[in-house]
């Protein structure tokens, strides 16, 4: 029992050690200096070295913990300090990444190092308990051995890092768009969403007036607008961005913010269509909105991304985004 | 019931939504393509006390899920995964146990046309109840046949459609024609939400057997860092015998040297013939046993595997 006693507490040391660094993680600043030399073929190639790493240490522990007797307390003091080791590694290399080579890269990075420390965290909870049972064991491993696999798709530039959070955008945007035609063909019924109908649920759906029913062209030409601003912004990314200049990279940055933006301000805007519609919120839906599109080909106009031959589709849609908000506007105000 | 005021009732539809996510630990995303209203309603029947479907508007669900995340930060990581036609079934039971649910509640349906096919369709050999007028349909197809007893007879075979493909017109209309329903739709597990983190639903399916394999990877990668740089460890060890039994060998069948152990060697090499007959006897009689046998046949050439490999650092 006394040996028993130490294990959790080892366990318990681990998991506290574990939190600290977390908190480290989420809360930490890293330099802004450029690294002239710095090296990132090297510095993946750790990371990646790193992560695997993790994976055979969750391996290494479930496998020592899936039956009894336990380790004894010595070797578990050494399998923890190793471990703990090797979270630093992680915590080290992480803020080795210089900021001026992205904050979006940082931001992905500190997500996936977040993730995976996490899924340790989890695993180390469940064999504190010494009597896990043998499925949760197991999934905790299982969510180790994706955390560190996560490595292998992440963004290994600013660019990549970029291109993927406008992607993601892009396809949360293009998922509202299909959603207003359905929001249109029932005529803007908020159908019930639990199964409740025959309960009594859905009596409290209504249909949209004459009046409701006109801001649908305007607001789906806003969100056209979004998705194809979305794509664009994807493609010039992919084909023209470089990160060779500190500015590249800011311009980078203030590329995802923005595409980051975008998905909440569409998501705001589809979802005040369903009846009863709150005009106030619909106007101020799509003033943000048209905003943050507005602010979003402003910012791939003055960028490395865009160049004169790209004018005429940032007007295009500049145009577009400034008729659909009139439209909305003009109705409103009717 | 006493009805609800219509904007308070919309309003309440996001708070719904995140109460769900307050109360219970654990969902599954799920995908609902081809899933009909009647089949989600006998789901959810099928589920009732066990675990909650929440069918939604995605940018409802989304809007809930953001105007919630200063309680619940770890709810971020859904936000990417609600898209397209997908729902949340709550639960906070064992995940294992309601996936089966989920699975048990599935449809047979029709191929429809232009529908993406969820497996391999075949159409075994058969006698039909379809009469003569019907045969181009099978020409369209290439698929041969011919009439026996006044109906088309199917004489083998048919690799009609792939799985990932689209359904073509014909192939749906000769699959209507034979009443074969060959899809099973249901609820399809996309990922997995466990208090805070979210996994692919594969990770249930891990067993110990998995995770004994990853941790062996691990050992092999130390025996050949152990080999390579000549330090010899526990995991080193036994390649580092077996590699010098292997030179003893070597040294021996070239040499007049001789050991209990290079015997055999020694006389296969001089008579081919007899090492045949030992291989040709063993064949059948392994292939018998192989049931039997499997376990440690695994571990024989998982040690002859490792060996090739670390032969190279010899």
């Amino acid at each position: 029992m006394a040996a028993a006693g130490s294990h959790v507490n080892i366990f318990k040391n681990l998991e506290d050690n574990l939190k600290l660094v977390l908190e480290q993680i989420k809360g930490g600043e890293t330099g802004r200096e450029n690294k002239e030399n710095f090296n990132f073929e090297k510095y993946w190639g750790h990371m990646g070295s790193v992560f695997e790493l993790l994976s055979l240490e969750g391996s290494k522990f479930s496998l020592a913990f899936s039956s009894s007797p336990f380790p004894p307390i010595k070797d578990c003091e050494v399998m923890t300090a190793n471990l703990e080791k090797l979270v630093l590694e992680l915590v080290r290399v992480f803020y080795s990444l210089p900021k001026s080579q992205g904050l979006t890269l940082r931001k992905s990075l500190q997500r996936a190092v977040v993730e995976v420390v996490e899924s340790m965290l989890g695993l180390v909870s469940s064999l504190a308990q010494l009597d896990p049972g043998a499925g949760e064991r197991q999934q905790a491993t299982g969510i180790v051995w994706e955390g560190a696999n996560s490595f292998v798709t992440l963004p290994k530039s600013n660019k990549e890092a970029v291109q993927t959070s406008v992607e993601q955008s892009a396809g949360l945007v293009e998922d509202a768009l299909t959603e207003i035609d359905e929001i249109l063909n029932n005529e803007g019924r908020l159908e019930d969403i639990f199964g409740e109908e025959e309960e009594g649920g859905g009596e409290n759906s209504e249909a949209w007036t004459a009046q409701d029913k006109e801001l649908v062209d305007p607001t789906k030409g806003l969100l056209k607008v979004a998705v194809k601003l979305t794509e664009k912004a994807g493609q010039a990314c992919k084909v023209k961005a470089t990160c060779d200049s500190e500015a590249h990279v800011a311009q980078l940055d203030d590329l995802s913010d923005c595409a980051q933006r975008l998905s909440p301000a569409v998501d705001n805007l589809t979802a005040s269509l369903y009846a009863p519609i709150d005009h106030t919120a619909v106007r101020n839906s799509a003033t943000t909105l048209s905003e943050i599109i507005g602010n979003m080909l402003n910012i791939l106009r003055h960028s490395h991304m865009t160049d004169e031959g790209d004018s005429k589709w940032l007007d295009f849609l500049d145009k577009a985004n400034t008729h659909n908000l009139t439209t909305l506007t003009d109705i409103l105000n009717k | 019931m006493v009805k609800e005021d219509k904007s308070t009732w919309k309003s309440n539809y996001f708070l719904k939504i995140t109460q769900l996510f307050d109360e219970f630990p654990k969902c599954f995303i799920v995908n609902a393509d081809n899933v009909g209203s009647k089949q989600m309603q006998q789901i959810r029947q099928a589920l009732r006390g066990r675990a909650v479907v929440l069918m939604g508007k995605n940018t409802m669900m989304r809007k809930a899920i953001r105007g919630h995340l200063e309680n619940n930060p770890a709810l971020e990581k859904l936000l990417p995964c609600i898209k397209n036609n997908v729902g949340f079934v709550f639960t906070r039971e064992d995940l294992v146990e309601i996936r089966e649910l989920l699975l048990a509640n599935k449809v047979q349906a029709p191929a429809r046309t232009g529908a993406l096919a969820p497996l391999d369709v075949k159409i075994p050999a058969q006698g039909t109840t379809l009469g003569p007028e019907k045969t181009s349909f099978f020409q369209a197809l290439q698929i041969p046949t011919k009439i026996t007893k006044g109906t088309i007879e199917i004489l083998n075979e048919v690799n009609l459609i792939k799985s990932g493909e689209r359904v073509g017109q014909s192939e749906s209309t000769l699959l209507n024609m034979l009443n074969i329903s060959p899809f099973t739709y249901g609820l399809q597990v996309e990922n997995v939400y466990d208090s805070g983190t979210i996994f692919s639903p594969a990770i249930l399916d891990i067993t110990d057997e998995d995770i004994k394999a990853s941790f062996m990877s691990g050992v092999r990668n130390v025996a050949a860092i152990c080999l390579a740089i000549k330090y010899p460890t526990t995991c080193s060890v036994p390649h580092s015998i077996v590699n010098g039994f292997k030179n003893l060998l070597a040294i021996a069948v070239t040499t007049d040297i001789d050991f209990a152990e290079a015997q055999q060697t020694k006389e296969y090499l001089k008579d081919p013939s007899k090492f045949a007959a030992v291989a040709a006897a063993a064949a059948p009689a392994a292939a018998s046993e192989a049931p039997k046998k499997e376990a440690p046949k695994k571990e024989d050439t998982e040690s002859e595997d490792d060996d090739m490999g670390f032969g190279l650092f010899d």
